[in-house]
């Protein structure tokens, strides 16, 4: 027994629920620039990461060298 | 073998068929330039390949919204960064107003076509094409070789929109159901001067004639065009205030009213418009919805008073209520634009604002939709907040702060909230397109089956959607001011909303079954009409 879907997809496939929006024009800005500002922050987030990463790894880095040169002078 | 030439490429969002794309590349066309219109969405890297070669005169940027500046400018950046050399220049109602804004930001640009864009876009294409100076051009912007921005005196509106050719439509038309639908336009302009809209700026800065209303047969000669060529059978108007007001638009509307009958046209297609509270009367909207009319979209935008005044609206909240009153007599659906947060929004406000929603679309008529009045550029409100101090965010993203500093924290919070609602795809955008969608079928196909039991349904659960949303927004301000964020629970807003999403497409698809070979043939293609000619072959 095909579900309500499978009927209208092999019958009359133009009808199928595409979960669309309205058909009048609703640019909600809000809403997409809510999207718009999440994704940035994502991309600023992960940014701002791997910096911190870089940096830490860096003063690690840094760290080890002057030990190293530390315990060799001593 | 060489890529085809051409000469313009316009870029910018294919939603909807872009009206405002279509008219200049038509323009153009009919002086013989080859055009192209491509979507912004598309990957930077493929659109820069397929102009590589081409190397078009102009790339034409048209930017609807000044958000989505980031983006353009990022793609210009990669076709120059490929190699392309042509002019850029941009349009919009941004790119007018705020001309010297964007120049500053956007150095890939060479220069803005301000205002309407179809005469001035031509005479640059034709100056570029022959070598010669455009910095002389009326209607335009740029920065001179020192960095200063240069605008030339102002192009007049175009006084007759009849001579404008029908525009290029070379996309597949968007479908509601089975039934093709495409954007069509009767007018430009609006004589109102709504604080959050530029679109009266943009109008009036220009000389010539604000509002200008085409003739109702070369109207219908395009509907009819549309309908041989690309079957629509839904027309959605998308005029900035569809010509109906005084007695002028009264003779207007009843001309084309008569024309829809005489072509056949209203036995056969539907319509939505766009339009004031305040037009909606009576025997008028009877006589449109006789012709086809089936929908209306009102900016109500306030259901307070003080809202309404802030926004200069010149409206009242009686005037709305009663145009709503009257289309739910009349059988013809509404929808409408609401700005359920404003610069005067208070705590109070946005619970009475509430009480006014609920009094138009608790009954499930319309679903629930609302959003925050942004200060675009251009727009007297952002100049008033500008001077209050108020004004925040930035060019791309513009912003304010309340008067009331909880509220900018409550607001915040509750954004995140009502997203499974009122986003893209949202519960209540869900809703509105299966009421749009049952309108279009009662209209389009006759004989259908067991449209009272699924309208009553699809009723019951948009007022139970509603019923909740407002008792979401109701509850959390009160309990927000008393220090409880408690019931700005996004999880439970999003397990609700997908619970009542699927009740809606269980119930839709057994509708649509309980029909479908009614409505297979009735959205069938009728290929008597001969084959979909296109106006310009590359």
């Amino acid at each position: 027994m095909p579900t309500p879907d499978e009927t209208i997809r092999d019958v009359a496939p133009l009808w199928r629920w595409g979960g669309r929006g309205p058909i009048w024009d609703p640019i909600d800005m809000e809403y997409k620039l809510a999207d718009l500002v999440q994704a940035e922050l994502t991309v600023a987030r992960l940014e701002t990461g791997a910096s911190l990463y870089r940096s830490l790894a860096e003063g690690f880095a840094k760290a080890a060298q002057i030990m190293a040169r530390s315990q060799s002078a001593g | 073998m060489p890529p085809p030439r051409i000469d313009v490429a316009l870029v910018g969002y294919q939603d909807q068929g872009n009206l405002g794309m279509g008219y200049l590349a038509a323009v153009l066309q009919r002086r013989g330039f080859i055009v192209e219109l491509i979507e912004v969405r598309d990957d930077p890297a493929e659109i820069a390949a397929r102009l590589t070669d081409r190397q078009p005169h102009i790339v034409g940027f048209s930017l609807i919204f000044q958000a989505f500046l980031p983006q353009f400018r990022q793609l210009a950046r990669r076709l120059r960064d490929a190699g392309i050399t042509s002019h850029f220049t941009i349009g919009g109602h941004f790119a007018s107003l705020c001309h010297d804004e964007l120049l500053a930001h956007f150095p890939e640009i060479d220069s803005v076509v301000r205002y309407e864009g179809e005469e001035t876009l031509l005479v640059l294409l034709e100056r570029l094409k022959s070598g010669e100076d455009f910095r002389d051009i009326a209607g335009i912007a740029y920065a001179d070789e020192g960095g200063r921005v240069v605008a030339t005196e102002a192009r007049p509106l175009i006084a007759d929109l009849d001579t404008l050719p029908f525009p290029y439509r070379p996309n597949e038309a968007d479908r509601i159901g089975g039934f093709p639908t495409l954007p069509v336009l009767a007018s430009r302009g609006c004589v109102r001067r709504c604080s959050f809209c530029s679109i009266h700026t943009f109008y009036r800065t220009a000389p010539g004639k604000v509002v200008r209303v085409r003739k109702p047969a070369k109207l219908i000669e395009e509907m009819l065009e549309l309908e041989r060529y690309h079957q629509v059978r839904v027309f959605l108007f998308q005029d900035d205030d569809f010509p109906l007001w005084a007695a002028v638009g009264r003779r207007w509307a009843a001309e084309l009213a008569e024309r829809l009958h005489e072509s056949g046209l209203a036995d056969r297609t539907i319509w939505k418009i766009s339009c004031r509270a305040e037009y909606v009367t009576s025997d008028m909207f009877a006589m449109l919805r006789d012709a086809g009319l089936f929908l209306v979209y009102m900016g109500i935008e306030s259901g307070v008073e003080a809202g309404l005044e802030v926004l200069k609206k010149e409206m009242t909240v009686a005037q709305n209520i009663a145009a709503v009153e009257t289309l739910k007599q009349l059988g013809v659906a509404f929808r409408y634009g609401f700005m359920l947060f404003d610069p005067s929004s208070t705590f109070v406000s946005i619970r009475e604002n509430i009480g006014f929603l609920r009094r138009i679309a608790g009954d499930g008529s319309a679903a629930a939709a609302f959003s925050r009045m942004l200060p675009y550029g251009g727009t007297p409100i952002r100049e008033q907040l500008a001077r209050e101090g108020r004004l925040r965010g930035d060019l791309t993203r513009p912003d304010y702060v309340f008067i009331d500093p909880r509220l900018n924290d409550y607001h915040r919070l509750l954004t995140q909230v009502v997203r499974p609602w009122l986003h893209g795809e949202g519960l209540s955008y869900q809703l509105d397109y299966a009421l749009d969608e049952l309108d279009t079928i009662c209209r389009l196909v006759p004989g259908v089956e067991g449209t009272v039991a699924y309208r009553s349904a699809l009723r019951a659960l948009t007022s139970e959607s509603n019923d909740r949303l407002f008792h979401l927004v109701e509850q959390s301000s009160h309990a927000f001011e008393a220090g409880d964020r408690s019931l700005l629970d996004v999880n439970a807003a999003r397990a609700y909303c997908a619970s009542v999403g699927a009740r809606l497409v269980e119930r839709r698809n057994r509708f649509i079954v309980d029909n479908i070979y009614l409505l297979r043939d009735a959205s069938r293609f009728d290929h008597s009409a001969g084959p979909v000619i296109s106006p310009q072959l590359h």
